[in-house]
């Protein structure tokens, strides 16, 4: 091998860690937009919640929890990146179902028992419509949103 | 034992009973939540879904560059890994390998996918919008951005590696 590809692979190998962290980066940036809202929803709470019981925390905490397992994913990919193909994480074959399999069936099976069908549940009984999906309420249930809003 | 001097991939010998029961308990979730999603209508679950079939097809692929080199169950799955493998005789397994990385790397943003939407969705549920540090509208634009960067940057960087 020339040392010329040497190198290539070398900075090959310092490209795909810098990726890594770009997603470990993002990932954490997202966990901490939940729980910078999570900590101001409970400091200042929206009139929604206040008059209403909502699963709210419940499905937020499901997040968490699943984001931890990802995080955990992610982290454990870089030390297996980093010890390269001779490493103890790459050699062994229970790393891969204890944080890959085992993980990713606990974010799947999570969100079988805690399900996110539930928050849309409540969603379409105040007929607030997310306005990515393109759907629109009935107009007069959009003008009692408009009225909630407005009221604050 | 995989030892006909091929050059290894794994530095052990995969265990079949061990990926078909993460294949079959993979099976059992996505199914479970195909249904929930087809019962819900909750569409932003799709690349959870999608996640696991990812994760499906990985453990249901994993055993195969050992199966193949014991010239065992060839069947099993991944016919087009095969036809793929023969062309390229000297090394079998790279073809399958490359696409199990690829999997198991795709599975995990997927199901980060459905979780910016989730919050997307609780935050509209209680008309928290003004407390989220990130728009609601750019919440899942921007992390999947994100992932996508991220995930740009390792295909190049894995390219450039294996480039010689």
């Amino acid at each position: 091998m020339a040392s010329s590809s040497q190198s290539s692979a070398n900075t090959g190998e310092k490209i795909v860690v810098a990726g890594l962290f770009i997603q470990i980066l993002f990932f954490g940036l997202f966990v901490v937009t939940a729980l910078t809202f999570h900590f101001r929803m409970r400091k200042v709470p929206t009139r929604r919640i206040s008059s209403e019981a909502l699963p709210w925390q419940k499905h937020l905490i499901a997040l968490y929890i699943s984001s931890a397992f990802i995080m955990v994913r992610s982290i454990m990919r870089v030390v297996e990146f980093v010890q390269g193909n001779t490493g103890y994480v790459f050699s062994h074959e229970w790393f891969l179902y204890v944080f890959d399999a085992l993980l990713m069936l606990g974010v799947m099976g999570l969100f079988c028992w805690i399900h996110p069908g539930e928050i849309k549940g409540y969603l379409e009984r105040a007929k607030n419509y997310d306005s990515e999906s393109g759907v629109s309420g009935e107009p007069i249930q959009m003008l009692h949103r408009r009225l909630d809003s407005d009221a604050k | 034992m995989a030892s006909n001097g091929d050059f290894k991939l794994y530095r052990y010998d995969p265990s079949v009973p061990l990926a078909a029961v993460a294949s079959v308990l993979f099976a059992l979730l996505t199914s479970l939540h195909l249904f929930q999603m087809y019962r819900s209508r909750v569409w932003f679950l799709i690349p959870l879904v999608l996640g696991g079939i990812c994760q499906l097809t990985h453990f249901l692929s994993f055993p195969q560059p050992h199966i193949i080199s014991n010239n065992r169950i060839v069947e099993v799955i991944g016919f087009a890994a095969r036809a793929y493998n023969a062309s390229q005789t000297p090394d079998w397994a790279l073809g399958p390998y490359i696409i199990q990385s690829v999997l198991l790397l795709v599975a995990p943003a997927l199901f980060a996918g459905s979780i910016y939407m989730i919050l997307g969705r609780i935050i509209l549920m209680t008309d928290g919008e003004k407390h989220s540090i990130v728009k609601r509208k750019w919440l899942t634009k921007l992390f999947v951005l994100g992932d996508i960067l991220a995930f740009t940057v390792q295909a190049g960087g894995s390219f450039f590696e294996n480039q010689q």
